[in-house]
């Protein structure tokens, strides 16, 4: 019997892509079980494919050998789009959803009856491969420990078995199961339900303040984080030349809320800042945090996006903009000025930083450079003691589990 | 001593020098045992503890991966050991082995400033760990009432949680970096670096495999600035259904106080409202209203002196335990808030108490609060006249989602009724549920019957928390004690995946064999285990690969 035919044999909903890959629709985690574990018990190498994650073999690796692309492959395109189910549990602020549904159309979801995920902008990534690539993130107050947004996961490991995490709030019972699902781009197994925390859609104020010096903005940021005061929502653009522009949100209770803006507005003001504007963010409001139209001033500083700086100080300068690559990167609050000096000297002044994330210890966000010089970029932000996403030590770890998961008799 | 033992203790001095590593029956004794309530039943008969066949105290991480080096080519089990105050078993050697003690690791950093982090230790006690930062304007945040008795690689191993944790989050919220030796023996460096989004959190994967995955030598943690305000307070909350209900309401309002303690009535009767911690509440308790019968300290027979009454509440608990809910009603509510700004921590402390008196609650102003502060750590040490009164008392902390809580509070308490003493507090709260802190007694007149009915008790509690949506450990660990419910924690699905991480980070299944449920050591709480002495200097070593 053909692969194929075995998969009809457990009743899943199938056909077959003109590109000769078999698509399957499952309804749900049994459904995803029953073909993991039919395409483990296939005679053949079988290439799962999750839409949006990078392919994951079925098979073993061989002794001493890595994943290897094997000489035959059946690939097997697993379309969650019907999985989209979603249930709301109002009192303890969770919300359960298949995997397919989309991070947008959930927050959408959350959005009707009041909520928020509380996310700086969520992605139209189905919400199982939002989770299994750990991208984009969460927004800054998620991003902080303690606020993360994934309360449960539930999952069909590769070798077949189905984990479902403690829907908790917290547990002290080993290692946590879901530190290796999410993030783990689907290396261990196929994300097929999530519990995410959703918070009462509150309005928010948002400040945008503007420093002659990015180091200036840096200095406010750490010592606002270390007041204890955490943004809702972040973001700081590295002006170049011109000024940076940091805009930092709070939002629920209104009491706090006006406290919390206060004493940003005071700490910007002792590190050499002028507020721009302070604009009440409606309920459930999202988008970029820097791209406000009511800012007074913000055009004027090229605000609008690092590439959209590039281009107009290029055009200042009356030069074509060169074709921009923004890299990924994170670096402690103590580093960001030293990387965005080395990579100002080896690159030149157009180099722009835009950090989008505020944490504890350091922010994350984008270095946007030249494209012939991203190789060369990356090199730079790491010797300057950042690093680079996707510069992580993950991959053998991941892959030592799922070999002896994958070793495992299906 | 064994050929196999003394070979590797002479590989062993001649990499830390022969000072740092003892066969020593007494010391090796006093590592026989953490704080485990049931091997105390054993230990208070004279009953000795399986003991390690080596104890060596290596100095920084890669005398830790040389000395695990040997283990694993001599296949002997390893046990990383802090201060022994865990309470669940977890650091129990079998079938003997090597236990590595890591208080010479001690080294508290500098904070940096900007970053707001430190490196520390694993080895570091909690106290001297708090001294140090304290002295540098800091605080780490982090206060178990084990904080006199506990290692910073003890807290990282067992996930624990502090008092303050609603406000400064679990150990595992703290540690932004790591450094550990595998079972394999190979260094590995975690984190040190802000991340969201960007792969898979390796630090959360280690963090909580209580030494069954390799030794944590160091960690780099988040630290905070001392707090400049504090406000503390006490409430008298109408019931615990109010009182849950008020504390819920603070976190989802966004408020994150540091201290949210509600005693439920009959925790709050024992301890006559003064926010004091359970353990101890229970022992002053039974000696204040139960009779001045009881002796004072556990010296000479003091079983056989046991009054009467004693006996009869706790061969009786279910009758006296409804008797005792008859007489209690309130609940005890204590609240903390702090903070550098005074606007914004006066704020909160407004915030959450207007929120408790609508509903119900009585101020009782900032003594309360100031009590407990004052006492929070006094629970360590008054477990031990408990067990001089030939009691057992444990504890049991379980975390469940709001919609859950109180049904699973009443869920363990009718199941131990039939066993044991038992009332609660509720700490620990979040966003979408809180943490229950039950405090359990109970007694037999002997030691077989005293551990058989510490396992129904325990059995009988477990079982209740699964069923009721809990979890059936909040920040103790699992060990030894709760391996038999591992597999209803985490399902099938989970023990496949955790046995995987085990196998891929310590193949030749070296570390801490026998806990967590990951292969190996008694399916507890409920088989047949009883404490007996193994003796050391075996070296017949059976590690499951």
């Amino acid at each position: 019997m053909s692969l194929i035919q075995d998969l009809e044999g457990v009743g899943l909903g199938l056909s077959k892509g003109q590109d000769g890959a078999i698509k399957a629709y499952p309804l749900d985690a049994e459904e995803v079980q029953a073909l993991v574990r039919t395409c483990r018990r296939a005679k053949e190498h079988v290439l799962l494919e999750i839409d949006g994650l990078p392919p994951t073999p079925l098979w073993a690796p061989q002794e001493g050998m890595a994943f290897s692309s094997a000489d035959e492959e059946t690939r097997v395109c697993v379309d969650l789009g019907k999985m989209k189910a979603v249930a709301l549990d109002r009192e303890s602020h969770l919300v359960n959803a298949f995997a397919g549904i989309s991070v947008s159309d959930l927050e959408e979801y959350v959005s009707e009856h009041g909520f928020t995920l509380g996310l700086q902008d969520p992605p139209a990534l189905a919400v199982g491969a939002w989770l299994a690539l750990n991208e984009p993130g969460p927004g800054s107050r998620l991003a902080f420990p303690g606020w993360s947004p994934v309360a449960a996961v539930e999952a069909v490991l590769l070798e077949g078995s189905l984990i479902r995490t403690s829907r908790v709030p917290r547990s002290a019972t080993g290692p946590d199961p879901k530190a290796l699902l999410i993030g783990g781009k689907g290396r261990l197994g196929v994300i097929t339900r999530v519990t995410l925390r959703m918070y009462p859609a509150a309005r928010g104020k948002r400040i945008v303040m503007a420093f002659a010096d990015a180091a200036d903005a840096v200095g406010a940021v750490i010592e606002a984080l270390g007041q204890d005061l955490v943004p809702d929502a972040f973001g700081l653009l590295d002006g170049g030349i011109s000024e940076s522009v940091l805009a930092w949100e709070v939002r629920g209770d209104p009491g706090r809320v006006a406290r919390v803006s206060l004493a940003i507005d005071e700490v910007a003001a002792l590190n050499g800042g002028r507020r721009l504007a302070s604009i009440v963010r409606e309920p459930g409001a999202q988008g970029e945090m820097l791209k406000e139209p009511e800012v007074p001033g913000l055009g004027d500083l090229g605000a609008a996006g690092p590439v959209e700086v590039r281009a107009a100080a290029a055009r200042r300068a009356g030069r074509r903009p060169e074709p921009s690559v923004a890299i990924g990167f994170g670096a402690r609050w103590s580093r960001i000025v030293l990387v965005r000096r080395a990579l100002i000297n080896e690159l030149g002044g157009s180099v722009r930083l835009h950090l989008e994330k505020a944490l504890p210890e350091g922010g994350m966000g984008i270095a946007c450079v030249d494209s012939e010089n991203s190789p060369r970029a990356r090199d730079i932000i790491r010797q300057a003691g950042g690093f680079p996403v996707g510069d992580e030590e993950s991959e053998s770890w991941i892959e030592g589990v799922a070999g002896t998961l994958l070793g495992e008799a299906p | 001593m064994s050929a196999v033992v003394e070979k590797l203790h002479s590989r062993i001095a001649e990499v830390l020098g022969r000072r740092f590593v003892t066969d020593d029956a007494e010391r090796l004794e006093a590592y026989s045992r953490d704080a485990w309530s049931r091997v105390f039943l054993a230990a208070r008969e004279g009953c000795s503890t399986p003991s390690p066949d080596l104890v060596a105290w290596p100095a920084d991480v890669e005398q830790v991966a040389a000395i695990m080096g040997l283990a694993r080519q001599a296949g002997c089990p390893v046990v990383p050991y802090g201060a022994g105050s865990g309470v669940c078993g977890g650091t129990y050697l079998l079938d003997g082995g090597l236990i590595i003690d890591l208080k010479r690791i001690d080294h508290v950093g500098t904070v940096d400033r900007q970053d707001r982090l430190v490196e520390v230790g694993a080895g570091a006690l909690g106290e001297h760990f708090e001294r140090r930062l304290a002295l540098q304007g800091f605080t780490c945040g982090h206060f178990p009432s084990s904080m006199y008795c506990s290692t910073v690689g003890g807290w990282l191993a067992a996930r624990s949680a502090g008092q303050m944790s609603s406000r400064y989050g679990k150990i595992e919220d703290m540690v932004s970096g790591l450094t550990f030796v595998d079972g394999t023996a190979r260094i590995r460096r975690l984190g040190a670096r802000p991340r969201a989004g960007a792969g898979p959190d390796l630090i959360q994967t280690v963090v909580g495999s209580e030494g069954t995955l390799g030794a944590v030598t160091d960690a780099v943690l988040r630290v905070h600035r001392a707090p400049a305000v504090r406000r503390m307070r006490g409430v008298l909350m109408p019931s615990l259904e109010s009182g849950v209900e008020a504390v819920r309401k603070m976190f989802q309002a966004g408020h994150r106080p540091a201290v949210v303690r509600l005693y439920d009535p009959l925790d709050t009767l024992v301890n006559k409202g003064k926010g004091t911690d359970t353990g101890g509440g229970v022992v002053s308790f039974l000696r204040r209203g139960l009779g001045k019968a009881l002796p004072k300290s556990g010296k000479g027979n003091k079983r056989r002196t046991r009054s009467a009454i004693v006996d009869a509440v706790l061969t009786r608990p279910r009758f006296f335990g409804e008797l005792l809910d008859r007489a209690a009603g309130s609940c005890m509510l204590v609240l903390g808030s702090e903070g550098q700004d005074a606007r914004l921590v006066d704020y909160e402390a407004r915030e959450i108490l207007s929120i408790s008196l609508r509903l119900g609650g009585l101020d009782l102003g900032e003594a309360p609060g100031e009590h407990w502060l004052s006492h929070r750590y006094s629970v360590s040490f008054k477990l031990t006249p408990a067990l001089d009164m030939g009691l057992f008392v444990d504890t049991l902390e379980t975390a469940a989602t709001w919609g859950r809580v109180l049904g699973l509070y009443h869920a363990v308490r009718q199941a131990v009724r039939e066993h044991g003493f038992v009332m609660a507090h509720f700490s620990h709260a979040y966003e979408e549920g809180c943490s229950i802190y039950f405090t359990l007694a109970g007694s037999a007149p002997d030691l077989q019957g005293s551990e058989e009915a510490y396992d129904r008790l325990w059995r009988a509690a477990l079982d209740a928390v699964v069923a009721g949506g809990g979890t059936i450990s909040h920040h103790h660990g699992v060990g030894m004690s709760k391996q038999a419910f591992m597999h209803k924690e985490h399902g099938e699905g989970g023990m496949v995946l955790l046995r995987a991480l085990k196998k891929a980070l310590d193949p030749d299944g070296i570390m801490n064999p026998g806990k967590l449920g990951l292969g190996g050591g008694p399916e507890l709480p409920g088989a047949p285990w009883r404490v007996t002495r193994a003796g050391s200097g075996r070296g017949g070593w059976k590690v499951a690969a």
